[in-house]
């Protein structure tokens, strides 16, 4: 994988294994899911054990980030011989091993190599036990190996920096300003949180991973300065595609929005997260027993938290956003002329749901905060020709704000050469619409096609589909899903509705469909657009 | 070329607010400032009108004046207020979103309503045609020129006053561009056209989206300025050469700055930089920081070695001043300069969490941070801490100039444990006289991607570095500078295979072949090591930028004469009650015009100029050096305080922390600057292996740890 993708989060941890600091841009979810770890590993090796040059490890998905894929490495860090503090990188490597069917895994034995708590370095020592079973089970051993180092050394560098710091202030230890920081985020969070008013807010959203829908409801139950977040009639746990999600990853999935919604300028630390609870029914696909198959457990997750925005928007109608079209990373990956291996992502994002200050916006990448796939850098790295990447007309969901354009991007082998390109086309969101909050309307759906160059469909992906290509005459075309639209559509204004109608964004039908048509001159009943902050 | 042995010469920087003028007499190495309020509806009415009162300050007319050197701001307001011309592009069938879409990140992971800069063209006024370009430059679609003849008539009939022309993998071969763009012009010789394989030909559609469109954008306006303010001049009766000061710190003719006008984005910080240089250089100095401060913000910046950083992007127009991925990222040759809010974000910080109770503030609009009290200064240094925090710039001395600058120049120093610290004469005009000494240059950059390695392309390597050294002496030669003159650097951008990140690495001045690779690759190794971590053994390295800066004589200015000529008759100007940490004192005030070199002065002192003033404490000193600078030399430096000692109790220690609101957040900021470090250091260490063998990478790893 490649390291502009930004499937990884490093934090600094106090040595109880509660968050000081995490990084600022990093898949949100892996922040909220890596000190649950630490706090694991801890409970495995104790805190007083611990020893300069010890290098913690572990992927369960329990107890980490909710699939194998996704490896912790936590490293103590010492002032003068004592534990002060503890660096912890969790990110995604490039193989575990496993089956590469996921939809068809039973049992995360499957999955891929397990690695409970364990020490990859005891005082400086490799585990070379380890380090062979790595080695041994997973894909190109080296690159993996090679991702893990990269960990390794991230929190090394987070140990010399913390040990400058410390060293700036004179300090011995970080716990008065951990309870300075902890505490200063968590009643900053309380305050908000008693903004709101008291009260079980509830919402039900559905996926539909396989073809058929699966519906989640939750209760947000506010009461005073704290809120708990309740997923009881979650469906069983799934025998079978790996779509559980485990009560660690739910619950980064069910925080996260909470904090966006209401200290979004605070840094992030464990202080903002103590008030708040999660709780699933266990067995349940959001909180599933060992040994479940987990590895796709994003499909379920990610529909967490609009399922909470949309709990909530009564109760803070400002602070919430309608469904955002989800991101789609698509593998493409052969063998060239002279038998190199080769292989890129295409990462792009959907449409984000409209709000009450403004439309969505079009193209986002949610959840995660990572920068989309340069067309000439992959370009340059796989032998595909892209031949669009633009927005969708029609596909932001209509509403007073108007959800964001989803895109559509098609792309075909660029040689005929005989040689076989494998894709990856797992488009989120297909035929699983979602309605806008406040009367918006659902944005337009994700698909994956493949298509001869005539536009004759010659495979429609459904949910997910590894597609083999071999000449120049198929075309993989992959729409990403609109955003949700955010209040009645017969509320938006003319001029937006015109401007929308002269940008290309809606067409004349849909604007037929669903606004009122603009009987007035423009600009004389005119709500004013957000504006632009040019400071 | 070396310049004119003329007398006289001009800079002038036209600022937002001011337009600052510097006169230099090479006969008395002296300068003679002048300034007056910029005229926003038209900058080259304040220029002209105080160019003619600068010059009879001195009792000379344009006819003695050598050459005049400018900076300005109007490119950077023009692109944040958007008061360019209508701009069209046109671009390959399939990818008019492209500049709309940008990366699609969220540059904040926690705001749900993350907002980003308007396209700098609107979507009706993006056209597609037919034509496409592989990676490797070869044409996978032919050019529809009748299409494009078309797309050009629509936009000119659309009001459009300059158009864009960007194909996908144009870096790898302009052709179609090229063409493109002869068409638009012999069609409509009165638009601007901008070209993205001439603008900046590198890879990253959005990036060169952006900076194409934005050069369009401007392009209009600029020229139309240049021309009357040329023609002005010349009536004038000047006759030397006009020459524009660039972003990366350099001057390039007024030929030039008409077809890249973005290039001049940041032209007055520039200016500073280089002034910065001087000074230090000028004191003997060769690793000095600037604290540039105006109204608002400050400005710092590194020169290391004598040497000002050039980066080789920008972002403008950010939504959030101070936040990285929420504007146009320019894609042009920049000092590096780090942008110091005057306390807004630690203010906003201190706030959110409940811990500031005093006001009244508003970050945005205050003029300066005078308005916090005695305390006024610390969120500026906060900020200055925040971002220099890790650079550790502690055996680096201080030029303080700006308005605001020598005000606050000895306290961020103080915070940031630098020990001396300069304030030059002329220090309200800084900028403009660092255009003085800047040398004509031009850099030039494009995109290929070449493995380093045995039986690597060095023809194409070669013809490209040629290109780009044809195209930088073009430039130059329009400035009149003779190819025999000329100093050429060549440079590429170098990564380990698999990797994002890349370095610049200086490359030798002849063609290259196989035996130059070793110290091309040890050249990388160091560089690599210095930044990040020894790159190990067996990496395959590669190139995929390719730089070239062609770059004129510096001219040197000599600075032992009296700046503004005063000459008060008493040093002392009288006292003050002022308070410091130390506690209350009388402080004298003195004259900075009647100081004079060798003269010395103990704190605690404030030294008054007509636009700015020195103030130091208790525990420094001052000596004027033969530069007519102030030197201060700081006693007591407040660093390395301990503020949690191991005798605390916790109770005690939290106390001690929550009393101190902005040394709290100057303290949490910084260990918050701990964890993005961690996120560069695993992005750049993860990269694709190849099979070299896991030994090495083993045996790399066995160190690392042992290392902890």
């Amino acid at each position: 994988m490649i390291a502009e993708a930004q499937d990884f989060a490093c934090e600094l941890l106090d040595k109880d294994g509660e968050t000081l600091a995490h990084s600022p841009r990093a898949m949100p979810v892996f922040n909220l899911t890596l000190p649950r770890a630490v706090k694991a590993l801890l409970r495995a090796y104790p805190a007083e054990t611990l020893r300069p040059g010890d290098v913690l490890i572990t992927n369960d998905p329990w107890l980490c980030a909710g699939h194998l894929f996704d490896i912790a490495i936590v490293t103590p860090a010492f002032r003068d011989g004592r534990l002060v503090g503890l660096m912890g990188t969790v990110g995604h490597v490039s193989d575990i091993g496993g089956t590469k069917d996921s939809l068809h895994a039973r049992e995360i034995y499957e999955e891929g190599l397990q690695i409970p708590p364990m020490k990859l370095f005891d005082a400086g020592r490799p585990n070379e036990t380890l380090i062979q079973l790595i080695r041994q089970n997973v894909r190109n051993g080296d690159q993996v190996l090679g991702d893990i180092f990269s960990f390794v050394a991230a929190n090394k560098l987070g140990a010399e920096r913390l040990d400058a710091f410390m060293a700036d202030y004179g300090m011995h230890d970080l716990g008065a300003l951990a309870e300075v920081v902890q505490g200063l985020s968590e009643k900053a969070m309380r305050d908000a949180v008693r903004a709101i008013p008291d009260g079980e807010y509830r919402s039900t959203i559905t996926n539909n991973p396989l073809g058929e829908k699966i519906s989640y409801p939750v209760l947000v139950k506010v009461e005073g300065d704290a809120i708990t977040v309740d997923f009881d009639g979650a469906p069983p746990q799934l025998p079978q595609g790996g779509l559980n999600s485990t009560l660690n990853y739910t619950a980064a999935h069910a925080t996260y929005p909470l904090k966006c919604m209401l200290t979004p300028s605070v840094r992030g630390n464990a202080g903002c997260y103590r008030p708040f609870t999660v709780k699933a029914p266990e067995g349940s696909i959001l909180n599933p027993t060992y040994p479940a198959a987990v590895n796709l457990r994003t499909r379920t997750g990610w529909y967490l938290a609009p399922n909470i925005f949309a709990a909530l928007s009564g109760a803070a109608a400002d602070k919430v956003q309608s469904f955002t079209g989800l991101a789609v990373a698509a593998n493409i990956y052969g063998k060239d002329d002279q038998g190199t291996f080769y292989s890129d992502m295409l990462f792009v994002g959907g449409g984000q749901g409209g709000a009450a200050r403004k439309d969505g916006h079009s193209s986002l990448l949610w959840p995660t905060s990572a920068a989309n796939t340069s067309i000439e850098l992959m370009e340059s790295r796989v032998p595909v020709l892209v031949l669009e990447k633009s927005f969708l007309a029609d596909s932001g969901g209509a509403g007073k704000q108007r959800g964001g354009l989803g895109q559509i991007v098609r792309f075909r082998k660029r040689e005929d050469d005989g040689h076989e390109m494998l894709v990856s086309v797992y488009p989120e969101g297909v035929d699983n619409p979602i309605p806008g909050l406040f009367g918006g309307h659902p944005g337009g759906g994700a698909r994956g096609l493949v298509q001869g160059t005539d536009g004759r469909l010659l495979r429609d992906c459904g949910t997910g589909a590894l597609v083999s290509l071999k000449s120049t005459g198929e075309i993989v075309e992959l729409v990403l899903g609109g955003g949700a639209g955010f209040g009645d559509p017969a509320e938006r204004s003319a001029d937006a509705v015109a401007r929308d109608l002269a940008l290309g964004f809606i067409t004349p039908e849909h604007a037929a469909q669903f606004y009122r048509q603009p009987t007035v001159p423009s600009g004389t009943e005119a709500e004013k657009q957000p504006s632009q902050a040019w400071a | 070329m070396t310049h004119p042995k003329s007398r006289w010469r001009v800079g002038f920087d036209i600022g937002g607010t001011f337009t600052d003028f510097v006169l230099y007499d090479a006969e008395t190495s002296s300068v003679t400032l002048h300034k007056r309020l910029t005229t926003p509806h038209d900058p080259s009415e304040a220029a002209l009108k105080g160019l003619d009162e600068l010059l009879a300050l001195r009792s000379i007319g344009h006819a003695d004046v050598s050459e005049i050197v400018h900076g300005t701001t109007l490119v950077t307001n023009a692109v944040i207020e958007r008061k360019g011309a209508p701009v069209g592009l046109i671009t390959t069938r399939g990818f008019r979103d492209i500049l709309e879409m940008g990366t699609e990140q969220r540059y904040d992971i926690y705001d749900l309503f993350v907002a980003f800069p308007d396209p700098i063209v609107s979507r009706d006024l993006r056209l597609e045609v037919d034509e496409r370009m592989t990676a490797d430059g070869k044409v996978a679609t032919p050019l529809d020129e009748a299409a494009v003849r078309q797309a050009a008539e629509q936009l000119a009939s659309q009001g459009c006053e300059a158009i864009a022309i960007v194909f996908l993998h144009s870096y790898a071969n302009p052709d179609h561009e090229q063409r493109a763009a002869g068409i638009v012009r012999a069609a409509f010789p009165d638009l601007a056209v901008s070209v993205s394989s001439d603008v900046v030909a590198e890879m990253g559609e959005y990036q060169r989206n952006v900076t194409t469109c934005a050069n369009a954008f401007v392009q209009p306006l600029m020229h139309r300025y240049l021309t009357r303010l040329e023609q002005e001049l010349r009536g004038r009766g000047f006759a030397g050469p006009l020459r524009l000061m660039h972003s990366a710190g350099g001057l390039v003719s007024l030929e030039t700055a008409r077809d890249f006008p973005i290039r001049l984005l940041e032209s007055g910080p520039a200016g500073g930089g280089l002034a910065t240089a001087l000074f230090g250089e000028k004191a003997g100095l060769k690793d000095v920081i600037s604290f540039d401060m105006g109204g608002t913000t400050a400005k710092a910046c590194m020169i290391e070695d004598g040497r000002a950083e050039v980066a080789p992007m920008m972002e403008a127009a950010r939504v959030h001043r101070f936040t990285k991925g929420s504007g146009l990222p320019i894609k042009a040759p920049v000092i590096e300069m780090i942008e110091i809010g005057a306390g807004g974000g630690s203010i906003a910080a201190i706030e959110e969490v409940g811990l500031l109770k005093v006001g009244p503030h508003s970050a945005g609009s205050d003029p300066g941070p005078a308005c916090y009290g005695r305390g006024g200064v610390q969120p500026t240094v906060t900020d200055a801490n925040l971002v220099l925090g890790y650079k550790d710039p502690r055996d680096y001395a201080m030029v303080g100039f700006g308005g605001a600058g020598p005000a606050h120049a000895v306290d961020v120093a103080r915070v940031m444990g630098i020990s001396s610290v300069l304030i030059p004469p002329a220090s309200g005009a800084a900028a403009a006289l660092g255009f003085l000494v800047a040398p004509l240059s031009f850099e030039d950059v494009r995109s290929m991607r070449v493995e380093l390695s045995a039986g690597f392309d060095a023809d194409a390597v070669n013809s490209l570095l040629q290109s780009l050294e044809d195209e930088g002496l073009r430039h130059l030669d329009r400035a009149g500078v003779a190819r025999a003159e000329a100093v050429i650097e060549r440079s590429a951008d170098m990564r380990l295979v698999g990797q994002m990140h890349d370095i610049s690495v200086p490359l030798p001045g002849h063609a290259l072949q196989e035996g130059d690779l070793p110290a091309i690759r040890e050249a990388f190794r160091r560089a690599y090591a210095a930044r990040y971590a020894e790159p190990f053994e067996g990496a395959r390295f590669e190139a995929v930028n390719f730089r070239v800066r062609v770059a004129g004589p510096t001219s040197d200015l000599e600075l032992t004469g009296a700046a503004d000529g005063g000459d008060a008759d008493s040093k002392v100007k009288g006292s003050r009650h002022c308070w410091f940490d130390e506690g209350d004192f009388e402080t004298t005030v003195y004259d900075r015009y009647a100081l004079r070199a060798g003269d010395r002065i103990d704190g605690p002192a404030i030294i008054e100029e007509r636009e700015s003033t020195t103030i130091i404490g208790p525990s420094d000193r001052i000596e004027i050096d033969a530069g007519l600078n102030l030197c201060v030399t700081l006693g007591a430096s407040r660093a390395a305080e301990a503020i949690v000692t191991p005798e605390m109790s916790r109770a005690e220690a939290v106390a001690r922390i929550e009393a101190d609101p902005i040394g709290l957040e100057i303290m949490w900021s910084r260990m918050a600057i701990v964890t993005p470090e961690m996120s560069r250091a695993e992005a750049v260490a993860r990269i694709e292996v190849d099979p070299i063998g896991l030994e090495i990478m083993w045996s790399r790893m066995v160190n690392v740890v042992e290392e902890m």
